[in-house]
């Protein structure tokens, strides 16, 4: 069986899509309606560099994944979708739960309260388990860094508050054979640093209608089938079980993974046992 | 079908001469260009010569440098890099010889009328003669300038990149070749691609050679032996003595006859055929041979389908030496004999008298010649000649010497022969025809569209002013403008820099021409053709077939491309003089080095720490208990084996990882401090491979499984392993419990991966107070005690003085008659220990085992016919055996007890007693604990321990004189991953030491990797580390020492104390003898000055380039910096903040370079992987400043973070957000 994976924030290159919006006319359309701005623009040319502001990051990657979805899932009939973090609203327009208009709009507003929890930043750590990073983390006896993302057997990332991220990329960069890499992303994604931001919404989900899945999607927020949109609000508070995702994906019968844009994912999935 | 080959293009670049017209005036008046060494080069050359023989190993202290006279060119040194696709820098690091090939080769492509349009694509093949020719390349050069660009260099340097760097420049899809059969290279080049013509691999053909002479240095050393005197060539004068040097480029294109009329090309000439052959086994294999000659002149002439009679003029090899010149004369008598008795019909020369010899290159040079020939019609004088070669019968034969220019009258078609020979014995010889061109139709346009191109401003403005010479000089007076025009459209429109001239007749164009340079305006009129040449100039794809009409344009003779050319040389420093006095004598380190177990201080007694809580794991089938109980540990708990782990639950079972990823939750759950893994405390060493067997399931494979528990579980603990005199407290001792000591090795891996698992291996006797343990429990120390009652010591590495390798004779240690077992014996070190002992003493049987063993004998010599790579094996079991020795090969897998007992067993049966055993089986560890699976750590381990305990059961009775286990470093300076493999390898060293002493030696050797055979290099980790590694020769060496000695143990390897690892020696939990200490801590500090020199020389040559940034108004001091950087590695003097670093010309080799100059020069850990994403100025810097800021938190941070308020905290990150948001 056959799943369609959908990156989140981090995929975003200038240039990214610039053939695409051209063959989705009425779907680009829509989108710049809904963002107030070229989306083609920003994603092919980027004039004023505004890919690097999570603002405007996660519409153009969650836009850009949906026009690549609709040409995969044309060719390709998908037994699961599952997406991290931000591209889970991409399996979820996939799977026929949310609409592209209802799902963009979430991820425009996501992305502006997401902006808004600043002082705060991520690390990738590679080369060692996630039991050697949450020791290391509590060796240090900092309060305001977490494990944010279990991507693979060894890649993980932390976020936190900015000071604090700092002295805990120090000392885990002790561990044998670890790599810390300072992520360029504003904000503490996926701790309990952005509960501000949770909060408020939960009460925009409330207003969106959310339809039951045409095609199954494992959710990266608790690596089981997505159960409601209350995952969404905890998507921004919780770390990103992606291990949990892959393995939930592969004991389901998944044996080929397809990744709609790069291959990020992919690499993290032959990097999970 | 028509085998026929048109020359549709060519050019030629020689001292003084460029093209075809200049080439034949120096053909046509006999000149000779040799002359001396140009003054320019020898002064850039100077420095260098003396650098080469001032630090040659037999310097040579001469000081005046003397050098050939020769044809050279005024310059080699200077590049268009911009026409070539290349960067400043790319065109400094490539080979002078690619660059110039290339040029001939645009060259060439242009003469014929091919522009970059019209190739793109194309099925042309590009093949070129060349060679390396070694000693004097440029990659040496460059590497002795700066050995850090060497690999930056590579892409610029290797042979076969001069034809493929042409084929990917211009996107040519033919076959792309360099051939190399020295002297006849280009012209067997000529062959292969007329052949892949014939057969359809390519459409179109280039073939090219280029020649320089780097340093054409005089002295008896360096000479090959065909070298005149005084660098004239006297081909079949009376005065020959030799060929002198030639340089230069030339090149043809190549096309079916039938398709170049078809496409309007011009036609030079007709290849009608050719042929290769080699000498074969001649008496030398530098030495000519008349009958190959004479063979190939016959199959030429075959393939050509031409009467030899009616070959008119011949381009002789000619290397106006003494054995060659009378040698190739004879060949052509020879072959024209077959064919006629007619006598001085045919005139015989060689471009060489005229141009010296370009090597390589040389073949085509004659070709060219001959094109020259036959498009004037007329023999030339041959240079250099007065006097004929008395050893040269012209009289007789069908050949005469030219000594004037004289018209060449001919009934049918004019042919002419070349030849050209490699000094290895390769032959070419290629049969050229005349062409007539049919007459040009006159055109009917009143007017025509002229069009010129260039990479730069420059070029082109140098092309208008070689048009307007070109003019004056008549060379439009014979051709049809239209055809000029026609010309120009198809061959030089590609370029960005354009002109577009609608002109009426050749006046017209000369005045257009010369108003260009004069305001550099050009208005072309309201007409058809001015509105072409209107979209021609902004760049619009011109169809200009469709312009060229009806008529059948010709290609005509015009001035070629003038290249913009720039230094592109690397200079040699002078201040090599004052660098190399810098250089220190290395000292010399010993190879051999041991582990010594010396007293250490008793530890003070302690109470139990507060908070301190004690998980003691045992078994109750020993003393542990009693031990534990009586060192008063404190609020510790015992968990037995079998007892439940929790209250109601599965007993604790230590070979289940269920059971013991329990005991690592209660580890978590009730926040153990300390764990003692005393579970291996038997009292007494087993006596049987299954009580071993449990042993090792229960202790050591037991502690794996609750280490990998634990560090899952992610927690943090100080861990005791406990044995009972397990360990070898002196050599020799009695009664040790040698199973257990395996432990100590996996214990010494477990921090090196997980550093929140601090361990101590803590070995006892019953005589240890209780208190003395209760203090090893305790202590902030870590490594190997050995307690023995009040007795404490540890595990210090210490030097050992070289042994004696100067001992003569058959060793001692090996019997005539003798009957020696080597497992791991078809390996590459078991084959090398084979080797070495039939050396020392033939009349032995050598028992090979192995797990893969050797397929049977009847099968050898297919094998080795077959090349297979079991071949080289084989082949030193026959070398072994035909020096006398037998050689048993027994297939069998010694890490299989029972399999392996079996194999041994049968041995001794069939040979009786085993005089020695080298025990060299090993299994390498293979990853990290967390993602060890238990059966690959089993596989390790076995082949090692439960092998060594089966052998010497076995030989119990009757031991052997001596068994040598091949242990490793990984027992005593373990690296993570290895756990297993430094468990296997202690417990061979530490047995070795329990037998000192005992009926026969047995000796344990730490190898560090071996260098050339063996484990590391298979798997690629035979470099230098902490230690390096260890030649063949040298080990064999130790091993022989070893065996002279009587010593237990010995670890051998050199210590690589100039490596950049040594720190980590002190890493390790093994103390360091004073003196190694000392040293380290010496190269240590010395290393640190290097880096930071190396830093800085880094720092001050980036800060010393100049560069302008474009792209954008204002930039910040970080893309200045970045600029510089890449400035540096590319050579630009300007660069766009955008540009991205591919297309700058950066590839993945150099980005390593690249981003380590940028980390150095901005003080953070940059990467490749970084450059690579980062890719343009603007983006480097943002991610620089990324970092730096990170960095500089970082630090802030390090003062006490229980005092900053999180406030504080929040607001110094909002501050830096806000910064880095300002331009």
């Amino acid at each position: 069986m056959r799943c369609l994976l959908f990156p989140g924030q981090g995929v975003q290159r200038r240039g990214m899509g610039a053939d695409l919006f051209d063959r989705f006319p009425v779907e680009t359309a829509l989108a710049d309606d809904i963002l107030g701005y070229s989306v083609a623009e920003l994603c092919a040319r980027d004039p004023e560099r505004r890919l690097r502001d999570t603002r405007y990051a996660q519409p153009a990657v969650f836009v850009v994944n949906a026009l690549l979805g609709l040409q995969r899932t044309a060719e390709v009939d998908y037994g699961y979708f599952a997406g991290h973090s931000l591209g889970e609203y991409n399996a979820l327009v996939a799977a026929g739960v949310l609409d592209l208009a209802d799902g963009l709009r979430l991820v425009r507003r996501r992305a502006e309260l997401m902006a808004g929890v600043t002082g705060g930043g991520m690390s990738a750590v590679q080369g060692v388990p996630v039991a050697f990073v949450r020791r290391a983390l509590t060796e240090t006896g900092l309060g305001r860094v977490f494990v944010a993302n279990l991507n693979a057997d060894t890649q993980t990332t932390i976020a936190g508050d900015r000071a604090e991220l700092a002295v805990a990329g120090k000392a885990i960069a002790v561990l044998p054979g670890s790599r810390v890499v300072p992520i360029n992303v504003s904000g503490p994604f996926h701790t309990p640093l952005m509960v501000p931001a949770e909060a408020e919404f939960r009460a925009v989900l409330a207003g969106h209608e959310f339809r039951p899945a045409a095609t199954p999607v494992v959710s990266s927020v608790t690596g089981e089938l997505f159960d409601g949109p209350e995952l969404l609000a905890r998507q921004l508070c919780a770390p990103v079980e992606w291990v949990r995702t892959v393995r939930t994906l592969r004991a389901a019968g998944v044996t080929d993974f397809d990744e709609v844009h790069g291959q990020t994912l992919t690499s993290l999935v032959n990097a999970t046992r | 079908m028509n085998t026929d080959i048109a020359i549709v293009g060519l050019s030629v670049d020689l001292p003084q001469v460029r093209g075809l017209d200049a080439f034949w005036r120096v053909i046509s008046a006999g000149t000779s260009l040799a002359r001396p060494f140009p003054m320019d080069r020898r002064a850039k050359l100077g420095e260098y010569i003396q650098y080469l023989r001032a630090t040659s190993v037999d310097p040579l202290d001469e000081p005046d440098v003397e050098y050939h006279n020769g044809s050279f060119l005024d310059t080699v040194d200077t590049f268009d890099y911009a026409a070539f696709g290349m960067n400043p820098r790319q065109a400094q690091l490539t080979d002078p010889h690619h660059r110039m090939a290339l040029r001939a080769m645009v060259l060439a492509f242009e003469d014929a009328g091919y522009s970059a349009d019209r190739l793109r694509g194309s099925r042309t093949g590009v093949f070129v003669g060349f060679a390396v020719n070694p000693g004097s390349t440029y990659l040496d050069y460059i590497c002795r300038v700066d050995p850090s660009v060497g690999q930056q260099a590579i892409t610029g340097n290797i042979p076969a990149m001069l034809a493929n760097r042409l084929s990917h420049l211009l996107d040519l899809r033919g076959p792309s070749l360099v051939v190399d059969t020295a002297c006849s290279a280009t012209l067997v080049a000529v062959h292969q691609a007329k052949n892949s013509l014939l057969v359809g691999d390519c459409e179109m053909a280039v073939v090219g050679g280029a020649r320089i002479v780097f340093a054409p240095v005089r002295h008896p050393h360096s000479n090959i032996g065909i070298e005149s005197s005084d660098g004239v060539t006297r081909t079949f004068d009376e005065a020959a003595d030799g060929t002198g040097f030639g340089e230069g480029s030339g090149a043809v294109v190549l096309k079916r006859l039938d398709r170049a009329v078809a496409d309007g090309d011009r036609v030079y000439a007709v290849i009608k055929g050719s042929a290769v052959n080699h000498d074969g086994n001649t008496e030398g294999i530098t030495n000519p041979d008349s009958d190959s000659q004479a063979e190939l002149l016959l199959a030429a002439w075959r393939d050509a389908e031409v009467d030899p009679r009616t070959i008119g003029y011949f381009e002789a090899h000619g290397t106006a030496t003494r054995v060659g010149d009378p040698i190739e004369h004879e060949g052509i008598k020879r072959a024209f004999a077959k064919h006629t008795q007619d006598r001085g019909f045919c005139a015989v020369g060689t471009v060489k008298a005229n141009v010296g010899h370009l090597f390589e290159g040389s073949g085509v040079i004659g070709l060219i010649k001959a094109v020259a020939v036959l498009r004037n019609r007329a023999i030339p004088p041959q240079a250099n000649f007065t006097t004929p070669n008395p050893r040269l019968d012209f009289a007789s034969g069908p050949l005469y010497v030219s000594t004037s220019l004289r018209p060449w009258e001919s009934e049918g078609p004019r042919r002419c022969g070349v030849s050209a020979f490699g000094l290895g014995g390769t032959n070419a010889h290629v049969v050229v025809e005349e062409y007539t061109q049919p007459a040009a139709a006159p055109s009917l346009d009143p007017e025509h569209l002229f069009v010129l191109s260039a990479v730069t401003l420059k070029s082109l403005t140098a092309l208008v002013r070689d048009y307007i010479a070109f003019i004056d000089g008549g060379g439009l007076s014979t051709v049809e403008l239209a055809d000029v025009c026609h010309t120009t459209r198809v061959s030089r429109a590609s370029h960005r820099h354009r002109v577009a001239l609608v002109v009426t007749d050749v006046a017209d164009l000369r005045a257009q021409l010369a108003a260009l340079l004069v305001d550099g305006r050009q208005t072309p009129p309201d007409s058809a053709l001015g509105a072409e040449a209107k979209a021609f100039l902004a760049g619009a794809p011109i169809d200009w077939v469709r312009l060229a009409g009806d008529r059948a344009a010709r290609v005509v003779d015009l001035p070629g491309y003038v290249f913009d050319e720039t230094l592109a040389w690397m200079q040699f420093p002078d201040t090599w003089r004052s660098q190399l006095s810098l250089t220190t004598v290395d000292e010399r380190h010993p190879v051999t080095h041991d582990v010594e177990l010396q007293p250490v201080p008793a530890l003070p007694v302690v109470d139990v720490p507060a908070g301190a809580r004690v998980l003691a794991l045992l078994d109750p089938d020993t003393d542990a208990e009693a031990v534990l109980t009586g060192a008063g540990l404190g609020e510790s708990r015992l968990l037995r084996l079998g007892a439940p782990v929790e209250p109601g639950g599965p007993g604790f079972d230590v070979t289940d990882a269920d059971s013991l990823e329990r005991v690592a939750a209660l580890v978590a759950d009730e926040e153990i401090t300390h764990v003692v893994f005393a579970l291996g405390f038997e009292a007494s060493a087993a006596t049987d491979v299954e009580e071993v067997e449990r042993r090792y399931a229960k202790n050591l494979r037991g502690l794996f499984l609750l280490t990998k528990a634990l560090m899952a579980a992610g927690v943090k603990v100080e861990l005791t392993v406990l044995t009972r005199t397990a360990v070898c407290a002196e050599d020799g001792e009695p009664g040790v419990v040698t199973e257990n000591a395996a432990l100590v090795g996996f214990g010494k891996v477990v921090g090196r991966e997980y550093p929140y698992i601090k361990v101590k291996h803590v070995d006892v006797d019953l005589d240890v107070p209780g208190e003395a343990l209760r203090a090893e429990v305790f202590a902030a120390e870590h490594g190997l005690f050995v307690l023995r009652g009040d007795r404490r010591t540890r595990e210090v590495f210490v030097e050992v003085p070289e042994l004696d390798h100067a001992a003569d004779g058959p060793p001692a240690y090996l019997k005539s008659g003798g009957t020696y077992l080597i497992t791991g014996g078809t390996g590459a070190l078991g084959l090398a220990v084979a080797t070495a002992f039939v050396t020392a003493q033939p009349d032995i049987t050598v028992v090979l085992l192995s797990r893969s063993g050797l397929p049977p004998r009847e099968r050898w010599t297919g094998l080795v016919a077959a090349g297979s790579p079991m071949a080289d094996r084989v082949e030193v079991v026959r070398e072994l055996e035909s020096r006398g020795a037998t050689v048993v090969v027994v297939p069998a897998d010694a890490g299989d007890p029972k399999a392996f007992a079996e194999a041994v067993t049968g041995i001794q049966r069939a040979h009786g007693r085993l005089d020695g055993v080298v025990h060299a089986a090993g299994l390498p560890g293979g990853s990290t604990l967390m993602f060890r699976e238990p059966a690959d750590f089993d596989d390790v381990v076995r082949v090692k321990l439960h092998a060594a305990f089966v052998l010497e059961e076995l030989t119990k009775a009757d031991p052997p004189d001596f068994v040598a286990h091949f242990s490793s470093v990984a027992s005593v300076f373990p690296a993570p991953g290895q756990a297993d493999y430094a468990a296997g390898n202690y417990y061979l060293d530490n047995l070795a030491r329990a037998r000192a002493g005992g009926p026969g030696h047995v000796v344990a050797l730490d190898w560090v990797a071996w260098k050339e055979i063996g484990m590391a290099v298979d798997h690629g980790t035979n470099g230098d580390t902490m230690f390096k590694a260890l030649p063949t020769a040298i080990g064999l060496r130790v091993l022989d020492a070893a065996l002279r000695s009587d010593r237990p143990r010995l670890f051998a390897g050199e210590l690589n104390y100039r490596g950049e690892l040594i720190h980590l020696l002190r890493s390790y939990d093994v103390t360091l003898s004073p003196d190694i200490d000392a040293k380290v801590e010496r190269q240590m500090r010395a290393l640190e000055d290097r880096l930071r020199e190396a830093s800085a020389k880094i720092k001050s040559t980036v800060a010393a380039v100049e560069v302008e940034l474009a792209g954008r108004d204002g930039f910040s001091d970080t893309e200045w910096s970045v600029g510089r950087c890449l400035a540096l590695a590319f050579g630009f003097p300007e660069l766009d903040v955008e540009a991205d670093f591919f297309d700058l010309g950066g590839d993945s080799i150099m980005a390593a370079s690249v981003a380590s100059t940028i980390a150095v020069c901005h003080g953070v850990s940059y990467d490749v992987a970084d450059l690579l994403a980062d890719r343009t100025i603007t983006e480097i810097a943002y991610h620089l400043e990324e970092l730096a800021e990170f960095a500089e938190t970082a630090q802030f941070e390090d003062a006490p973070i229980e005092n900053a308020p999180v406030e504080d905290a929040q607001s110094a990150g909002n501050a830096v957000a806000t910064t880095s948001a300002l331009p």
